[in-house]
């Protein structure tokens, strides 16, 4: 029988690290904040105190450093997990993440492996402003090389964090802070992972798919559970990987209903969203009864801070609720 | 100045009526608050009333037609008023809800608030999407033969596999309004049935497709078990017998077992309150009162009355409250108070003969109780052979929320209570 | 070693030698075969055999080929595009050098990589990329890892004196110094990054002086003093295996190409050039060896043949060597066995 305990998407993610530092002596996890102060969101509470300052590392205030140091380790056979503060802090780390972790393998013919994962704490409906709230997840899925992986679940997250630090390739890791305690959910008490690349449906339904990642993912149920009521029956994909994108699972479920709507916590324009409307159009066309439909921020820089205005910015159940109505009434 | 009468909102969930009987005719007078028509939703008749005195100028909507709440059925106007220049809002076509070879007569029922004016007859045949492109070159269709019920007539994925599966035109509404979860499509109209020559089209009526309905949105939605148990009638047939010709005498009421029935489930739900309950996807909602349900069989069909408070009443008040709503359903002269409620039923098949059954629960509850035939039969008492009033119990629940052993428990209870009357007819005679 | 001394540039002849004739030997040995191979891919260059672009370390020899010389085959090397010296003197076979500069399959990136970017991890030279200084992050990082681990190696850092400028130079040194890692900062100071001069690069002369504000000592020498910044680096390197920390060594040096082989160097005065070449590292060392005895016309003839003949059959190897398969371009994106399909669906 086995024992299961309900964990936060916090708690989830710091026994993922704890678990695979002790199972594994090459993980290390390096940061602002992180040791001695357990990081700004406890991500880290506890680690330095069982594995010492140097498998918990204190960086300097170098976003460039923690990644590029990473870089240079996982090349001589460690497994680094640094974290990135804040997704709006990554800009200084943005020449190691592209130039160096994602493009070692390739440039040097697959000579090299940058096995590390960067944990970045990200996501906005937090009043947290222009400077707290960013996700820039389209940067990283735009950079072949990287896996970009986005939990919305405290299960996915732990699994997917194992995963990755597994993984021999360069991970990139959003947590979304909105979620960090809000999310609670029942995990087994075994050592399980989550498979990288793998969609995951999270209600089933036949009228309509949604596509969505983290917080996105909890707002699409909430409004899938509204429409319920109305006779509306919506199937959300939970895309959990970012980069490669499971467009098996994808497909499999727009032919299945006929219409797509994409939701993203990001500017309109460049996103996520179009990526797969795109893939959509090209491999399932003769499937769509119904033009793709995006629910997504204004493009505008990420997130204004007084709190109409920041309403007015993220998507939300009702408006994902509203774009749903609008493709079944086409 | 005419006023329109309207169908009114007839309960939260429900969409649409139809006109059952216009109570005046055309250019009668009529009284303020005189019934001027009467509704049929669901189970029950409404009688709307009318809103000023004045003449019925003009019926918009024969009987027997479905229409949908808001939608005007008729004129109102003052004595010697003229109605020439009113011009109504758009009428729906005038189908039974019988089968009718046309299949474009159903799409009024689905914009049920909908401002668009449809023509019936007009489907866009040009706004073909890519996933109608395929299904008609797939299957070769004639898109002339389609219906299209999706905005502006445009012919959808859906109809096209309903025209494949040959079934109604789809329920699924295009309006941002409420529908019940598309278990069964009553709406709508089929292609024409050719019977045989040893075959008999009979139509269905609105309460049988409402029954249907009914039943199986129940089996849809409750995992439905049914476990049994059968109770020594013997004490409650002694009572009963000493006290019928006494009590017929008295109230002019038939005493039967069913007050007595009632009386030991509640005890029972009493002390497995989970029973009393009904179910969200998130909630259980345990019933602090009592309503008991009660089947009742009609030639239209079948229809559960509700005795409210049944903790609280007497076996001469239930007995009285069962007459009463008996006479009214078979009259026909439920309301919907009458109907609506029920925390638990109780369904009496035993009437008719049947020694056991496996009934469906009335939705939402959780669990209906069926009882049987009382019948002598040979039994083994302290090791005995003995001749017993025995009756089956038949207990359907729903095991989405309650398990077996609770299911079980708590019809032992009932056996418990139909055979220890005196445990609890002090209290209550 | 004393702290942040400025010792002039005179090799010291007289005394004994640093190393044995062995050692000297050899030593001379890689600085030869690395101006060889340097000048002759030049020419390859010219004659239109390279693809892309080729970035000549002609006159700095001695600032790569001394510390790879000093350092073991497991110390990580964190270069950018102008230690050809480093790859040499690790072993990385010419034919492979060769094939990656005429972008061959062959090649160690298999053609994958912009030309002069060696490296591989079974010599543990990380293949650079363009940015400057963002090796000398990957190898502080490196260097990071042996701390972890608890081996004696070291990171070696190659950089010129332009790459100092970066934000991400100053938080790889900033860290090494908290850190106290075992690592050693090369810097070739060779008064010109591309075409911009030493004195608009900073306002410093010394770039020495920047190891103190990260708490670690600096030394500036002559670069083209092969026994000085043999001395002086392997002092560097043994403290960094003692854990006593980083030591960053500036080398004054001089590059005598343009940037690149499309550049002239027009920007530079010619006398300056003049003066350079004067103090070529390699004659220099050459005079010292003999002088000390270690080294005779006939070993430098026998080298000389050697390193033709190397260069022969390589130039041989890599002409004849196929280029990559067009598709091959969607290798290596991610580890075997992961996302392949995800890249190669492309092909569909």
């Amino acid at each position: 029988m086995v024992k299961m305990r309900t964990v936060t998407l916090i708690d989830a993610i710091n026994e993922a690290m704890k678990e695979e530092m002790e199972r594994d002596e090459r993980v290390y996890v390096i940061g602002e904040d992180i040791g001695i102060y357990g990081g700004v969101f406890k991500a880290t509470r506890g680690l330095q105190s069982l594995f010492g300052p140097m498998r918990v590392i204190d960086s300097p205030l170098s976003e460039n450093l923690i990644v590029g140091s990473s870089v240079g380790a996982a090349a001589m056979g460690l497994r680094p997990v640094p974290e990135i503060q804040f997704s709006d802090f990554i800009t200084p780390g943005m020449d190691q993440i592209i130039q160096q972790a994602a493009k070692l393998r390739y440039r040097s013919g697959g000579s090299f492996s940058v096995p590390l994962v960067i944990r970045v704490c990200c996501g906005g409906e937090v009043g947290g402003g222009l400077y707290h709230s960013q996700i820039n997840e389209a940067w990283f899925v735009h950079c072949p090389g990287l896996v970009v992986i986005a939990p919305a679940f405290p299960y996915d997250a732990k699994g997917l964090l194992k995963a990755a630090i597994r993984d021999e390739n360069p991970c990139i890791y959003f947590e979304h802070k909105k979620l960090y305690r809000s999310i609670k959910q029942e995990i087994p008490d075994t050592d399980f992972t989550v498979p990288l690349g793998k969609a995951e449906i999270k209600r089933k339904g036949k009228d309509v798919t949604i596509v969505a990642y983290m917080l996105m993912v909890h707002k699409s149920l909430e409004a899938a559970e509204k429409l319920a009521k109305e006779g509306i029956e919506c199937e959300v994909i939970d895309m959990r990987t970012l980069l490669p994108i499971d467009k098996t699972t994808i497909l499999e479920s727009v032919k299945k209903t006929g219409r797509a709507i994409i939701v993203q916590e990001a500017p309109k324009t460049g996103g996520v969203a179009g990526e797969i409307s795109s893939i959509i159009t090209e491999e399932a066309f003769e499937y769509l009864d119904a033009p793709i439909k995006r629910v997504t921020a204004p493009d505008t820089p990420p997130i204004p801070f007084s709190p109409p205005l920041e309403h007015f910015w993220l998507p939300n159940a009702d408006k994902i609720i509203k774009a749903v109505k609008e493709t079944m009434a086409y | 100045m005419p006023i329109s009468i309207v169908v009114p909102q007839l309960g939260e969930s429900v969409v649409e009526g139809t006109v059952g009987k216009w109570l005046k005719k055309e250019g009668e007078k009529v009284a303020k608050d005189e019934p001027i028509v009467e509704i049929m939703t669901d189970k029950i008749n409404v009688e709307i009333p009318s809103p000023k005195a004045g003449v019925l100028a003009k019926i918009i909507v024969p009987e027997n037609t479905v229409v949908p709440i808001g939608q005007e059925i008729g004129i109102l106007a003052e004595v010697g008023e003229s109605i020439s220049n009113i011009s109504s809002s758009a009428s729906p076509a005038p189908a039974k809800t019988e089968i009718k070879p046309q299949p474009t007569q159903a799409k009024p029922e689905v914009r049920a608030s909908s401002s668009v004016a449809v023509d019936d007859d007009k489907t866009d045949q040009t706004r073909l999407s890519p996933a109608v492109r395929r299904l008609v070159k797939e299957h070769n269709i004639d898109i002339s033969k389609i219906n299209g019920t999706g905005s502006g007539g445009r012919i959808t994925r859906e109809d096209i596999l309903a025209y494949l599966d040959k079934k109604p035109a789809p329920s699924v509404p295009k309006t941002p309004v409420a529908t019940k979860a598309p278990v069964f499509e009553p709406k709508g109209v089929s292609a024409p049935i050719s019977a045989g020559p040893l075959e008999e089209v009979i139509p269905l009526t609105f309460v049988r497709k409402k029954i249907a309905e009914h039943m199986v949105k129940s089996k849809h939605t409750a995992s439905h078990v049914t476990t049994w148990d059968e109770a020594d009638m013997k004490k409650l047939v002694e009572i009963r017998e000493k006290l019928k010709e006494p009590f017929q005498k008295k109230h002019n009421l038939k005493l039967t077992y069913m007050p007595f029935i009632m009386k030991a489930t509640i005890f029972a739900l009493k002390e497995y309150p989970n029973m009393n309950a009904s179910m969200t996807e998130e909630n259980m909602i345990v019933k602090k009162y009592y309503h008991l349900g009660m089947a009742v069989g009609r030639d239209v069909g079948l229809i559960v009355v509700v005795v409210r408070d049944c903790d609280k009443k007497s076996i001469l008040e239930i007995t009285r409250e069962i007459n009463e709503l008996g006479d009214k359903a078979r009259a026909d002269k439920l309301s919907l108070h009458d109907i609506q409620g029920s925390t638990f039923t109780i369904t009496n098949a035993g009437m008719f003969g049947a020694l056991a059954s496996t009934p469906i629960i009335n939705y939402p509850e959780v669990g209906i109780l069926g009882i049987h035939m009382i019948q002598k039969r040979a039994v083994v008492v302290d090791d005995q052979i003995v001749i017993r009033p025995m009756m089956t119990m038949c207990l359907s629940f729903d095991h989405r929320l309650i398990d077996g052993h609770y299911a079980v428990q708590f019809l032992q209870r009932v056996k418990y209570y139909l055979e220890s009357p005196e445990e609890w007819l002090l209290n209550i005679m | 070693m004393p702290v942040n001394t400025k010792v002039a540039g005179k090799a010291k002849e007289k005394l004994a030698a640093p190393f044995s004739a062995e050692e000297g030997k050899k030593l001379y040995y890689y600085l030869l075969k690395t101006r060889t191979v340097d000048e002759a891919n030049r020419k390859f260059f010219r004659q239109g055999k390279l693809l892309g672009t080729y970035f000549s370390a002609v006159g700095q020899e001695a600032t790569t080929v001394v510390p790879t010389f000093l350092s073991r085959p497991t110390d990580a090397i964190g270069p950018s595009h102008r230690e050809i010296g480093c790859s040499i003197t690790r072993g990385i076979p010419l034919k492979f050098m060769l094939a990656h500069l005429m972008a061959k399959r062959t090649g160690m990136d298999k053609g994958k990589c912009h030309p002069c970017h060696y490296g591989g991890l079974e010599y543990r030279i990380i293949t650079p990329a363009s940015t400057m200084a963002a090796q000398t992050i990957v190898v502080t990082g490196c260097a990071l890892a042996f701390k972890i681990r608890g081996e004696d190696n070291i990171g070696l850092g190659f950089f010129g004196e332009g790459a100092t400028a970066q934000a991400g130079w100053h938080e790889a040194m900033n860290f090494a110094g908290v850190q106290k890692l075992p690592i050693v900062y090369i810097c070739q100071n060779n008064l010109w990054a591309e075409s911009v001069p030493a004195r608009l690069q900073a306002a410093i002369t010394d770039y020495s002086d920047r190891a103190k504000a990260y708490g670690f000592p600096g030394i500036t020498i002559d670069g083209n003093d092969v026994v000085q910044v043999y001395v002086t680096v392997k002092e560097a390197i043994a403290r960094a295996r003692r854990g006593e920390g980083p030591t960053m060594i500036e080398c004054k040096t001089y590059r005598w190409y343009g940037h690149s082989e499309i550049d002239p160097a027009d920007y530079r005065p010619k006398d300056e050039l003049e003066g350079w070449k004067k103090k070529d590292p390699i004659p220099r060392f050459e005079k010292y060896l003999m002088d000390q005895g270690m080294l005779t016309p006939a070993d430098k003839t026998k080298m000389v043949a050697d390193i033709e003949k190397e260069l022969e059959e390589a130039f041989e190897f890599a002409d004849k060597s196929p280029l990559p398969a067009p598709e091959e371009a969607l290798d290596d994106v991610y580890a075997p066995g992961t996302f392949e399909d995800w890249v190669k669906g492309w092909l569909k």
